[in-house]
């Protein structure tokens, strides 16, 4: 009954074009279709943030998005976020391979911001759109950008401060400052 | 050569250490990038997708399931009932079936399940599944459970497997086990004590919600190996009790456990994996995956247990606590297989770390009919120190005592003796240090801390002197914690440390980090024990039961104390093998030689010495002969001296190391809407010593988040019939990025431990502990209100305070 | 995971009423996504058909008129609507209760029609769009009406739409001389849907005044209360012996009907007594 249909659109600045089904999600489309498996599913309802992606700038549950209803749209995911972006070089200690890692990825990681990893990704897209519209939030737009992504092990305090970190590195030009 | 367990194993002088660093997490950029795969990211060739059918009664007969229609619809490939699965699973109390046996025990338990091609035809399939019940009469209460007459929800107790000389099930009732421990003469205390108090307390069920659901693939290969992917905390665990319950050989069962979304305790045993395995036997040997909904996570994967208390305390006139009567009733839910350790657990340290003569202890696991409870950070802890704690200051309270004052002249410390008979001692931590630390970092005893007085006398306004808002009420309060890991008294880990041609170190142990580091603070005890730089530290991340060596679980926050000798060992051992070859090649006795800087040299030798690369491989002689062979460490290790428990008085040894620990908390509360908000929350932990800073403070703000969560927020509401009302985030509510405290401190004590590496302990579950306790405690200094029962929501709240005040609320 | 269905992306208003002609039933709009797509996945709704009217430029409209009076696309997001910088003063209410709707994804798709067709008893944007008097602009093939917010919600999830009917617009009066504002009770400080809210709309001053109250989650539907004659706005007690007649709070997971009645007098005390003050300004 439901056709299957071509669509276009541009995922993490590629052009893209693939069948999809109507009832499929945006997320079903990027963690299965296209194994863009870096967004996760935690709960299916647009209560957790797990599967934050940006649509059009704008971050958004993709669990609750349908791939036809982002046609002609462009996408960024986790696996976007610091290829080409300003990405910093930075020599830290242990084997962070840190090039290709933007700013705000260094900083999650040089803050504790993560622990399990699984809200991470929603996360950092959620502080990337952030940013993207407002390069120098306050603690409190801090807070609200990200009080739709749920996090049950880091208790948050240390995501804020790596994404005010991350803020003030690349409103200076991704220059690092050892924390 | 120096014992590296020796008491309070330091470091060496002159080196750069490692231990105490806040070295950065090594899966930090595989997690930042999305590139770390997890359980349900991973897909194989020919997969099947399973899905489950639900009792949606908390108690009934099975009486039918028809399956034909699901079985002819194209794409299925396998269905099961619980007929098919005859078998019981579970870690100390082998309880739980696979598929509802013959009875369903909680609304979400899965009465069927089936794989097919596609998650579709796998739902599709489930609505074709017609499932006769008759309903029993569901029992929801624990107390209620223990009446004579109550309905049975297990009515074969008394024909299961559990391990013998620990647990102590009473056949035909619904008590799973009943833990006693009786220390000295409770009625004596009594009879001596110049005020006895009792008190009762809850705490209901909550859920440990990680992000990630529990999710597993699993293969049961054509040439009956059986492979097992799997989002768990404890390979070996996984694959120990499946073996046991479905009769398969240890080794050929292999189970893998990719990275880990969070688990808290909830992924620790054996929850979805005998079931995918059935499945994918069932379905001619296809690799079958199963990720649970976010609602199967709340109705039909395991939960805390709730606990009903009752405390009974005797204190002397100068306000030593004399005697102490202890009830804990556990409500298990459907289940107990791990959870009869909790009531035993809760038992043994259920008194809190006090020095207290006469002690009676009765700790009973209850089933009911509702989604059952496990292992969930704290292990108890956190419901009984509600009680405890609560207690604590009530009894202080009815002394005209301060809180502070009354717990320094009751706590424990080197002399004395546990209610389990074991002797404390200045290796043991120091609960005094922490409670000093928080008390000052709160301010203690500042803006009105005065004891409130008997029963409770309203003292708003509390905390004078700082910026109060708009008629809110300021308080403080306080609470001690203290746990051990709880775990069989031969819990063993083991290490290996193998080095590549470039001398740098592949160091594996079975020990999961889920999220809390302890990859990272492991590898920095390798690096620092060979004196190689993080770099050369190649902590393989896969756990593997056929290639990682044993460990037990990654519970109990014994990682990295028990991880950590292991390493220690293997890197003890490698050196020693390093050195063995050494010697000869350098006609030297082995005692002459020391290590670092990647070298093996002759103490005192500028020049005289080896590099590693040239012997973890064996070591070859400028003529070509070669000796040694490639180095391998070997580490392992067994929690030594502890004891099973006397089924009587529960004495004997079961903790290898308490961590203690204490919270101090300010907050505000608006008596109008009951809101409750955390001004400031100081905790502080004597770890012995610590290992990476920067991770012991994010398993602290972490663990006290989550703990202010159970507190306030959380817990599980049923309608009358037993189905879970609130099976999902929209309400089961979890903490956001805007309901942290304003101020978070975390200090941490270093009493070295006689037995950890470098003198460690764990820290990974005490963070959450007391923290509903502290809270509640500082509500009543703020409102002077008390609630006994969890959480304190600001409903609940907002009705006592109604209450109390008696009179109709003018805003 | 959803059930089957198929997508339609009209090109036009008109095409998207014929579908709904054609399909009488069996299809449902397709706005933000954030209340259906959940309740599809959860086997309550089960469409043949979902048509999605997003990229309809009329329904995305959202325009200060001439007359100060609001004109809100049906698909105008609610995150939009929070940005609109030129929404006036006296509309603030419609601000207020768009900052505390869902989160900032959920705000990012769902749609100020969606939320009233969706038609919670708990919706964030009925009580404030109810006491500034908003109306919605229907249209079908077979012509347009305009529904009164007061009588365009009926029962729970449910409006007076017919089938056919598609909402277009809401349109929200000039707010001269009204000051407005909204409050939620909430069980944690993070996203959470309303265990009540309110709303307030007070108009003309000590002279005149004239009072509004819209409530959620305190009735089948969101209330407007409006019968506030010869009472003085400062009056608390006597406000609330109005509302409490009005409203019939029952116990559920969220909260109790004795807790969401408490809270009711809190959120409207501190409403009118904020208005007070803004409007003697």
């Amino acid at each position: 009954m439901s056709p299957v249909r071509l669509i276009n659109l541009v995922i993490n600045g590629e052009r893209v074009s693939v069948e999809v089904e109507d009832n499929w999600t945006l997320l079903r489309l990027l963690r299965d279709e296209l194994a863009l498996t870096g967004t996760k599913e935690g709960c299916a309802r647009g209560e957790c943030g797990a599967c934050t992606v940006i649509v059009d700038g704008l971050p958004v549950n993709a669990c609750l998005v349908l791939a036809r209803e982002v046609e002609g749209r462009e996408i960024v995911t986790i696996e976007g976020e610091g290829r080409g972006r300003g990405a910093g070089r930075r020599a830290g200690p242990g084997l962070q391979a840190s090039a290709g890692l933007s700013p705000l990825q260094q900083a999650f990681i040089d803050h504790g911001a993560l622990q399990c990893g699984f809200c991470t990704a929603g996360m950092i897209m959620s502080a990337r759109a952030l940013l993207m519209r407002n390069p120098d939030p306050t603690e409190a737009e801090v807070k609200e950008a990200i009080s739709g992504n749920l996090c049950r092990c880091t208790g948050y305090q240390p995501i804020v401060e790596a994404i005010l970190d991350a803020a003030y590195r690349e409103r200076n030009g991704g220059e690092w400052v050892q924390t | 050569m120096s014992d590296p367990l020796a008491k309070g194993a330091n470091p060496e002088e002159g080196d750069v250490s490692l231990i105490g660093k806040s070295v950065p997490r090594i899966d930090g950029v595989e997690k930042v990038t999305g590139s770390a795969t997890y359980t349900a990211d991973m897909k194989l060739p020919g997969m099947l997708y399973a899905r489950m059918l639900l009792s949606p009664h908390a108690h009934a007969k099975i009486l039918k399931i028809d399956t034909s229609r699901a079985s002819q619809l194209p794409g299925v490939k396998a269905i099961l009932t619980g007929k098919d699965l005859p078998y019981r699973v579970g870690l100390y109390m082998v309880d739980k079936p696979i598929l509802a046996d013959g009875k369903a025990r909680y609304c979400g338990e899965p009465v069927a399940a089936l794989a097919a091609t596609t998650e579709e035809v796998a739902l599709e399939a489930l609505s074709l599944i017609k499932v006769d019940y008759e309903p029993l009469e569901p029992v929801l209460d624990a107390r209620e459970a223990l009446k004579p007459g109550a309905p049975l929800v297990h009515e074969f107790l008394h024909t299961y497997d559990c391990v013998k000389g620990v647990f102590c099930p009473i056949e035909h009732t619904n008590v799973a086990n009943h833990f006693r421990l009786r220390k000295g003469d409770v009625e004596d205390g009594f009879r001596k004590s110049h005020k006895v108090i009792e008190n009762t307390f809850y705490a209901p069920q909550v859920q440990h919600a990680p992000l990630e659901t529990h999710a597993t693939i699993a293969h049961w290969k054509p040439n009956g190996q059986i492979e097992i992917w799997t989002s768990a905390q404890s390979p070996f665990a996984v694959r120990h009790l499946l073996s046991v319950a479905i009769g398969v050989p240890h080794a050929r069962i292999r189970v893998v456990v990719p990275y880990v979304g969070g688990a808290f305790g909830g992924k620790a045993g054996i929850h979805l994996e005998p079931l995918v395995v059935m499945l994918s036997r069932a379905a001619g040997s296809r690799p079958v995956k199963l990720v649970a909904t976010r609602e199967e996570e709340f109705i039909t994967l395991p939960c805390r247990q709730g606990l009903h208390a009752r405390v009974k305390t005797g204190v002397s006139r100068e306000g030593r606590i004399l005697a102490e009567e202890i009830e804990y009733v556990w409500d298990a839910g459907a289940y107990a297989d791990y959870g009869v350790n909790i009531g035993r657990a809760s038992g043994y340290s259920g008194a809190g770390p006090y020095d207290i003569d006469n002690v009676k202890v009765d700790s009973l696991t209850v089933y009911t009919t509702k989604p059952f409870g496990t292992a969930y950070r704290g292990f108890g802890h956190v419901e009984l120190f509600w009680a405890i704690e609560s207690q604590m200051d009530l009894v202080a309270a009815e002394l005209g005592m301060d809180p502070v004052e009354f717990r320094m002249k009751n706590l424990l410390g080197p002399g004395s003796t546990t209610i389990t008979g074991e002797k404390i001692t200045e290796y043991s931590g120091s609960v005094r240090k922490c409670l000093e630390e928080v008390a000052k970092a709160i301010e203690w005893g500042e803006g009105g801390n005065a004891p409130a007085g008997a029963a409770g006398v309203a003292r708003a306004g509390a905390g004078a002197g700082s910026a109060v808002s708009m008629g809110k009420l300021r308080g403080k309060g306080i609470a001690v914690l203290h746990k051990a890991p709880a775990m069989p008294p031969n819990t063993a880990s083991s290490a290996l440390i193998r080095f590549n041609e470039d001398a740098s170190a592949n160091v594996m142990v079975s020990g999961v980090d889920y999220g809390q580091g302890t990859a990272t603070s492991l590898s920095q005890v390798a690096a620092h024990a060979l004196r190689l730089p993080m770099e050369k530290i190649h902590f393989v991340w896969g756990k593997d039961t056929d290639f990682s060596p044993y460990d037990w679980q990654t519970v109990a926050s014994r990682l990295t104390v028990m991880g950590g000798l292991t390493i220690l060992r293997a890197a003890d051992d490698a050196i020693n093998q390093m050195k063995e070859m050494a010697a000869q090649a350098l006609g030297v006795a082995k005692d002459e030689l020391d290590f670092g800087g990647g070298r093996i040299f002759v103490k005192g030798s500028e020049t005289k010495g080896l590099t590693y690369e040239e012997l973890v491989l064996g070591y070859k002689f400028p003529n070509g002969n070669s000796i040694g062979g490639p180095v391998i460490g070997r580490g392992s290790y067994v929690a030594e001296g502890l004891t099973n428990l006397d089924l009587e008085t529960g004495q004997g040894l079961p903790a290898l190391c308490w961590t203690y620990g204490a919270h101090g908390v300010e907050i505000e509360v608006d008596p109008r809407t009951g809101d409750i908000e955390i001004v400031k929350l100081v905790s502080a932990f004597d770890v012995g010593r610590v290992i990476n800073d920067a991770l012991c403070r994010g398993q602290v703000i972490g663990g006290s988040v989550q703990g202010i969560g159970t507190a306030l927020a959380e817990q599980y509401i049923y309608d009358p019939q037993g189905r879970l009302l609130n099976r999902s985030f929209t309400d089961y509510k979890i903490l956001t990025a805007k309901d942290i405290p304003r101020e978070m401190v975390q200090i941490f004590v270093e009493t070295p431990h006689d037995k950890g590496p470098f003198g460690a302990r764990g820290v990974a579950e005490h963070p959450m502990i007391s923290v509903p306790s502290a809270i509640g405690n500082a509500l009543v200094d703020a409102t002077g209100v008390r609630l006994h029962d969890l959480p304190l929501s600001p409903e609940r709240v907002f009705t006592a305070l109604q209450a109390a005040t008696r009179k109709p609320h003018v805003a | 995971m959803l059930p089957r269905f198929g997508y339609l992306r009209p090109a036009t208003l008109g095409e998207t009423t014929r579908a709904l002609d054609d399909y009488a039933g069996e299809a449902r709009i397709l706005a933000g996504g954030t209340d259906l797509l959940i309740s599809m996945k959860d086997g309550v709704s089960n469409p043949k058909y979902l048509i999605d009217i997003k990229h309809l430029p009329e329904l995305r409209r959202l325009e200060l008129a001439a007359d100060s009076s609001l004109t809100i696309g049906a698909c105008v997001t609610v995150n939009e609507l929070l940005v609109f910088a030129p929404l006036p003063s006296g509309m603030a209410a419609l601000r207020e209760a768009a900052s505390w709707l869902g989160t900032n994804q959920v705000r990012n798709r769902a749609t100020v029609g969606g939320n009233l067709c969706n038609a919670s008893p708990a919706s964030d944007l009925a009580p404030p769009l109810l006491v500034l008097g908003a109306s919605v602009r229907a249209l079908s093939a077979r012509g347009e009406r305009v529904i009164p917010l007061k009588d365009f919600i009926t029962c729970p999830k449910g409006t007076c739409l017919l089938k056919h009917e598609l909402a277009v617009e809401i349109v929200v009066p000039a707010a001269e001389g009204t000051v407005s504002g909204f409050a939620k009770r909430t069980r944690i400080r993070g996203h959470d849907l309303s265990v009540v809210n309110a709303a307030a709309a007070l108009r003309g001053g000590r002279k005149a005044p004239y009072l509004k109250i819209g409530l959620g989650a305190v009735a089948p539907t969101p209330l407007l209360i409006d019968a506030f004659d010869g009472i003085d706005p400062g009056d608390e007690a006597g406000i609330m012996k109005v509302i409490s007649a009005a409203i019939a709070p029952i116990d559920d997971v969220r909260g109790s009907g004795f807790y969401r009645r408490s809270m009711v007098r809190v959120l409207v005390g501190d409403l009118v007594r904020r208005l007070g003050e803004a409007g003697s300004k």
